[in-house]
């Protein structure tokens, strides 16, 4: 079919549909440039029809027109509107409270398993070091180093024990300077956790394991001075949201080191995917509660002396939380 | 050395439409980053100043912490899969599977950042402050493995690093591409021929050539305007002439830029019908004209 002037039939083709071409690549422009919002109700609406359209005339050309210019212009045309087309979603507020409400905790329930492996890693590290550590004390410095133990290792008197857990860490930094640093620096080892999952989970397992000893170990030593409700009254407050934020973590880790050595039907890298994505809203969530952790840590901790205070907030904490990924989100039945 | 790939990959987006796009090369993605990266320095500059001014030394690991992990995750939900570097140089984030990107996608393939990225230059940085109080062995093993971390894009061809591993992306190149005139179109074109004009083609002069040699005439043709064009026209126009048989080239004179575009017409009105018979014929090595 050729048209009447002897010219290739793609010429009338062309003719026929570039004004729509130029409308999206005007579009599009637009849109890469200033964001959706700057398109108007009307021009937005458009936007689909004629991606639909240049879609088609892509398929045509590439099967039939010989124009090399004109089918380039067609693929890149129509691989900048796919982009803005299926665009992410890009206001707050259509993100994160769906994925407070639903996402985080149907993610963490789809792993429930993971976290128990991951929560009993953590529990026989510590049950390990406090084994070894009761029978040995000199054995506590395997497992705490000096800088991390600052001041709390066996040589300490027992008097100088009970000081550290009732003394104003955070006296010389102010109080949520010390809060951001234990943020960051446990968010920075959770987000870690989930980064190295993908080496087959296994650095997960040593991570959990040591986090398990050090906490452990430094038990066998509180217990050893007859400290143990002070001590717990210490860790607890924040320790309840830390941990088991660090557990998520190594959890997500987990899932992720197991879909790569399990990928079942699916090849290596659609499994690794489909858990990654997951993992990442729990990781992502498992760093909000660790803002949360660090704040108790870093301010309330220090504020509040008196242990049966520490307890009820330990208390208040575990409910909440076992509430929240217990229930948030399911579909009412 | 490592040599950088052009490497092809489509993607079948919802439609069912095959959508096709070039690999980032490691040059591009690395250059984007320092880009990326000169922009997260200059955020963490100017909000520690703030800071430092208004309240001492308290927000300030808080910001550090933020900037370097929501710049990237901000920036690519906002900017549709591309950070400021990467728009510069064209770079898009797309799903492997042609499905619209989610903040959780996103998520997924910025916070791997830390392993991949933020540890490695750390480790390059300030090693102390990394392995405190171990040395020899665990040092080097530990420096090897995190080392092979941030050179992980280039053990596979397409380049992904383990944060698109983790979240199923691919970055891929989407330069925008310029429609220019048809140069078969005789309103569009001028000068462009109409069968009843000087130049007619019999039926056995258009079955010489293929699709590859109408690209690459194409090609010639659009360079008309440049300095050196004549020569090459001539060159053309010469070559054709005694490829097709062309009975009189003498009296083209000084026309090949004529000539050339009504022989580009006739040739590729003559394809094209051939196509939508559903003949193929790629070049002129083609014996006959094929099914495809």
């Amino acid at each position: 079919m050729s048209g009447n002037d002897g010219s290739p039939w793609s010429v009338q083709f062309r003719r026929e549909r570039q004004a729509a071409w130029q409308e999206l690549d005007a579009l599009v422009k637009r849109v890469e440039r200033d964001g959706l919002s700057s398109l108007g109700a009307e021009k937005v609406a458009r936007l689909p029809v004629l991606y639909r359209a240049v879609l088609s005339s892509l398929g045509v050309a590439r099967s039939s027109v010989l124009d090399q210019n004109l089918r380039d212009y067609l693929e890149s045309l129509a691989a900048r509107a796919y982009l803005v087309v299926y665009a992410p979603k890009r206001r707050l507020h259509e993100v994160v409270l769906p994925w407070l409400l639903v996402g985080f905790p149907t993610a963490v329930r789809s792993i429930a398993w993971h976290v128990a492996v991951a929560a009993a890693l953590v529990v026989l590290g510590g049950a390990l070091a406090y084994a070894m550590v009761r029978s040995d004390s000199d054995t506590y410095y395997l497992f705490v180093d000096a800088g991390m133990a600052s001041g709390r290792d066996p040589a300490a008197s027992t008097e100088a024990l009970r000081k550290t857990l009732f003394a104003d860490d955070a006296e010389e930094q102010g109080l949520l300077t010390f809060a951001t640093f234990l943020f960051t620096h446990n968010s920075s080892v959770g987000i870690l956790t989930y980064g190295i999952g993908f080496v087959f989970g296994l650095p997960v397992v040593l991570m959990l394991l040591y986090n398990g000893m050090l906490l452990g170990a430094m038990t066998a030593l509180f217990h050893e001075r007859g400290l143990a409700v002070e001590w717990w009254s210490w860790i607890l407050p924040h320790g309840v949201t830390e941990l088991l934020a660090i557990v998520l973590c190594g959890a997500a880790g987990l899932a992720i080191g197991q879909q790569l050595v399990f990928p079942g039907q699916r090849t290596r890298l659609e499994a690794l995917a489909d858990a990654g994505r997951r993992m990442g809203a729990v990781v992502a969530g498992s760093v909000l509660m660790l803002l949360i952790a660090g704040f108790v840590e870093g301010v309330f901790r220090q504020v509040v002396q008196s242990v049966p205070m520490r307890y009820t907030l330990a208390v208040v904490f575990a409910i909440a939380w076992s509430a929240y990924f217990g229930f948030a989100g399911r579909r009412r039945a | 050395m490592i040599r950088d790939t052009a490497i092809q990959q489509s993607v079948r987006s919802p439609e069912g439409v095959e959508l096709r796009f070039r690999t980032a090369a490691a040059s591009e993605r690395l250059v984007a980053l320092a880009l990326d990266l000169a922009l997260v320095g200059v955020l963490m500059f100017v909000a520690g100043l703030l800071l430092t001014l208004l309240s001492g030394l308290g927000g300030l690991m808080l910001v550090f912490f933020v900037v370097r992990h929501g710049y990237f995750i901000w920036c690519e939900t906002r900017g549709y899969g591309s950070t400021p570097g990467k728009r510069r140089l064209h770079l898009r984030v797309i799903r492997a599977d042609g499905g619209p990107l989610t903040t959780e996608i996103l998520l997924a393939r910025n916070l791997t950042r830390e392993v991949e990225l933020f540890l490695p230059l750390m480790l390059l940085l300030n090693p102390d402050a990394l392995f405190g109080e171990h040395h020899g062995v665990v040092r080097i093993v530990a420096s090897a493995w995190i080392l092979l971390l941030l050179f992980f894009p280039l053990t596979n061809p397409l380049r992904l690093r383990i944060g698109d591993l983790l979240a199923g992306t691919r970055v891929v190149v989407s330069p925008p591409a310029a429609l220019m005139r048809d140069l078969a179109d005789s309103k569009s074109t001028p000068s462009a021929p109409s069968r009843a004009a000087e130049f007619q083609f019999t039926a056995a002069q258009l079955t010489v050539y293929g699709e590859h040699e109408l690209t690459v005439l194409e090609d010639v043709l659009r360079k008309a305007n440049t300095p050196d064009a004549q020569r090459t026209l001539r060159a053309v126009t010469k070559s054709i002439c005694g490829r097709i048989g062309w009975a009189d080239p003498a009296a083209i004179g000084e026309r090949h830029e004529r000539f050339l575009r009504a022989f580009y017409t006739a040739q590729r009105e003559h394809l094209e019908q051939q196509l939508l018979l559903g003949r193929r014929r790629l070049r002129k090595q083609d014996q006959a004209a094929r099914k495809p």
